[in-house]
């Protein structure tokens, strides 16, 4: 209800709550913020970038919904975030990979919006407590520590169930043919054209 | 080829799918208010009109040349 009368006074455009929205959500803009660029930038750069996402909600009221106010500020948070990193170079550990195709670039193949309604479809199969893991690691870029001590587990039970998640993840993606399958009489890698959207 | 789980979740729909409530790190608010405030005061104020010097406007100190009503002559004094 709060949330509600918020938007409409944000839609209004009324400066104080504006205010309003700062205090009361900018710890958690500011956490996904500092979780993505904080090793490499500055708290000064966390602030900036925290209130750049607040001027973009500023800037585009109309899009915001009752009820989903969180998620739409954690969207914009971890956009800006990532495009502000774009420069540095993030190394990226192997575990993190999921073996998925040949050479082209899975996202060239595959329209934006069927990865998105894939990638959602992918996390339905996994447990809520898995898919709470995935989330937390690889979208709002939380660290093993921090999801261990969120969820009460340990940090080597969140590591597991991070593998297992991953390799559901890519079982998954080969099952709905985005993924090739190795022909042993040609040894020449090709696409199963099994399910929707299969490249070929 | 081997792909990047985070840009993997690039595709991920917040607001279908919803997001984790984080254990929130503090910051400090009051500078991202100032900061804010700073843009949205640059971005609202209005543009200052350029304002054109005009000549003040006073009565005019013209001479009618109105035919006088006597002789006809055109001037401005009775003749």
């Amino acid at each position: 209800m709060q949330e509600r009368i918020l938007i409409r006074r944000l839609k209004q455009h009324q400066p104080q709550a504006l205010e309003e929205l700062i205090e009361t959500y900018s710890p958690y803009v500011g956490t996904i913020v500092r979780n993505i660029i904080g090793k490499y930038l500055s708290e000064s750069d966390v602030e900036e970038l925290t209130a750049d996402v607040f001027l973009a909600v500023w800037e585009h009221t109309d899009q915001l919904k009752a009820g989903k106010l969180t998620a739409y500020l954690a969207a914009i948070a971890r956009n800006r975030a990532k495009n502000r990193i774009r420069g540095y170079h993030e190394t990226v550990n192997l575990e993190d990979m999921i073996e998925i195709g040949s050479g082209e670039d899975l996202e060239d193949a595959i329209d934006r919006k069927i990865l998105g309604e894939l990638l959602r479809d992918v996390l339905d199969t996994l447990t809520a407590k898995d898919r709470e893991i995935l989330v937390r690691y690889y979208y709002c870029y939380e660290t093993v520590w921090q999801i261990a001590e969120t969820l009460c587990l340990s940090e080597s039970a969140v590591k597991m169930r991070m593998s297992r998640a991953r390799k559901r993840l890519q079982q998954e993606l080969i099952a709905r043919g985005y993924a090739y399958k190795e022909s042993p009489a040609v040894q020449q890698i090709r696409f199963a054209a099994i399910g929707k959207g299969a490249v070929s | 080829m081997k792909w990047n789980c985070y840009d993997l979740f690039d595709h991920y729909n917040t607001e279908k799918n919803g997001v984790p409530a984080l254990k929130e790190q503090p910051i400090r608010t009051d500078a991202v208010l100032e900061r804010v405030q700073a843009q949205t005061a640059a971005h609202s104020q209005p543009h200052k009109r350029s304002r054109i010097r005009m000549p003040a406007l006073t009565a005019p100190t013209r001479t009618y040349s109105l035919p006088c009503w006597e002789c006809t002559a055109t001037t401005a004094r009775r003749c």
